[in-house]
């Protein structure tokens, strides 16, 4: 084993991997706050319609992160656990985003109807953060 | 300027917030306007609200006096009799001291006779059985033991050694080792004695855990035997685990002579079951069951108040009007009525508490002077009367 010094610049992140970072993070976002903004559908009776179109959402920003990183394999099985743990954290996160919400909603009248917002925009970020982790431990 | 992808989405969303909170705050003005509304019409109607407030008040005070004089008993064929209710009282607190022995003394067998409450006056009668729990229970006791310590008289010429001597004794005089024990103890309900003149069946009042949470379980069920007669869920459950022995013993006892059943507290809600229970399961003593209820509280609805009493005629209540027990469960309890069975026999006795108003002691005490009475008494304020 070495026990040569170490150049600090050996262990600079490398400039790509910052770009993807970015690029992956802004991905993410932006999905996340257009299932907000569809959580604020105003329409009464149309709360299955949004979810199902949060869900296509959701889909389409999966594969989006997919083909970012060229669908990579050959995860290990952290990552596989990671993943599956990660998607029902996500639903767990947003669960919760949405009884808090809710419940400031009570306290504050202003702030009621922001829950399926606050819900559906947790459940994306969340998502797209555990799908980037699970591409990005591929080879 | 051309917007990104990112732009217009938040200028979707911020849009999406300002019109939710526009919505919010426009519901919430609709709301207060109307709660303003109901406001000024409820000021409007403040009097007739009121006026039916108090009135309902009123008429679920009146309807608990209505319930408990509308119901009609069959009075007792055969007199109060002062000395059976001497004895039976006594009974009562041998059937606590019974249960308390049991739970102390892993060696007794259930006799009264060993027990302090026994008097001569019982001696023309014979134990023929211990009413007991199904099973029997794990108790765990703590007791505390003395620690043997060595006597320091010998004292040396080393001052540790003597001083450690002095800690020693100092700390065997002080601390007491507790030691707990688990033993498997019997849990006896009562006993049954048998005479030349009387057979009596005895019940205990609470005691356990587990009863006292029978005792606050108000809930009305359905009297099996009858339709529309309703008693108490608590008492019921108790009742079911002692109701095979106590007929089969009942089955044994003379028929030809006064069958007593009776109890104290809980014991006199278990008796009276008892005594309806034997006299449709045991028809040959129906004629001859009398039951003797102390502080007993209340164990079913009026219909079942009814059947008891045409049943069970020669029954007695015998109350101290200062006891809280007898007044629970109330009259109407939720959806549920209560009503007392056997003609009332009551005394007076206040020590400004629950637990010595209530007491076997209090009870006996009253009893043997022969104070309690079945007359209307004149208070000197009668409240609503």
């Amino acid at each position: 084993m070495s026990t040569k010094p170490q150049n600090s610049e050996e262990f600079a992140t490398p400039l790509f991997l910052i770009q993807r970072h970015r690029q992956m993070r802004n991905l993410i976002l932006d999905y996340a706050i257009a299932a907000a903004l569809l959580g604020l559908n105003p329409i009464r009776g149309t709360l299955t319609l949004t979810l199902l179109v949060a869900g296509l959402l959701i889909w389409k920003m999966i594969c989006d992160i997919g083909s970012s990183w060229g669908y990579a394999k050959g995860q290990d099985a952290l990552a596989i656990a990671g993943k599956l743990f990660g998607i029902v954290g996500a639903f767990a996160l947003a669960f919760m985003a949405w009884v808090t919400v809710f419940c400031l909603g009570l306290l504050a009248p202003l702030l009621s109807g922001f829950g399926i917002c606050a819900a559906l925009f947790t459940l994306t970020w969340t998502l797209g953060q555990v799908i980037n982790q699970f591409y990005a431990s591929g080879r | 300027m051309k917007l990104g992808r990112r732009q217009i989405l938040l200028a979707g969303l911020g849009s999406g917030v300002a019109a939710t909170i526009f919505r919010n705050y426009q519901r919430l003005q609709t709301q207060s306007r109307l709660e303003a509304l109901a406001r000024q019409q409820s000021q409007l109607k403040v009097q007739d609200i009121l006026k039916e407030t108090l009135a309902a008040d009123a008429k679920k005070i009146n309807q608990t006096i209505a319930i408990q004089a509308s119901l009609k008993l069959t009075p007792p064929q055969i007199p109060y009799d002062r000395s059976i209710s001497k004895l039976l009282i006594q009974c009562s607190k041998l059937g606590t001291q019974q249960y308390l022995s049991g739970k102390v003394d892993p060696s007794f067998n259930g006799l009264i006779k060993s027990l302090p409450a026994y008097t001569s006056d019982l001696d023309g009668y014979t134990q023929i059985a211990s009413l007991k729990g199904l099973e029997d229970v794990q108790s765990s006791e703590t007791i505390e033991v003395d620690v043997p310590t060595h006597s320091a008289n010998n004292t040396t010429q080393d001052p540790v050694e003597n001083n450690l001597d002095t800690a020693q004794e100092a700390i065997g005089h002080t601390v007491k080792q507790a030691v707990k024990l688990k033993q498997i103890i019997p849990v006896y309900f009562g006993f049954v004695l048998i005479s030349k003149t009387a057979n009596i069946i005895v019940f205990r009042g609470t005691q356990r855990t587990t009863e006292w949470l029978g005792n606050i379980f108000l809930f009305q069920k359905n009297y099996e035997d009858f339709a529309d007669s309703k008693i108490h869920s608590g008492f019921a459950n108790l009742y079911k685990d002692l109701a095979p022995q106590t007929r089969e013993i009942a089955r044994q006892l003379n028929p030809s002579i006064p069958c007593y059943i009776s109890g104290h507290s809980l014991g006199a809600a278990l008796a009276t079951l008892a005594a309806i229970d034997l006299a449709v399961s045991v028809p040959k003593l129906q004629k001859q069951i009398r039951l003797y209820a102390y502080a007993g509280p209340r164990v079913g609805n009026p219909s079942f108040a009814r059947v008891h009493s045409q049943l069970v005629p020669n029954s007695y209540r015998i109350v101290n009007l200062a006891d809280s027990i007898p007044l629970s469960p109330p009259t109407i309890f939720r959806n549920d009525i209560y009503s007392h069975v056997g003609q009332e026999w009551s005394f007076l006795a206040q020590y400004g508490d629950v637990l010595p108003n209530h007491a076997v002691d209090t009870y006996r005490a009253a009893v043997n002077k022969e104070v309690e009475t079945h007359q209307a008494r004149a208070y000197p304020s009668s409240g609503l009367a």
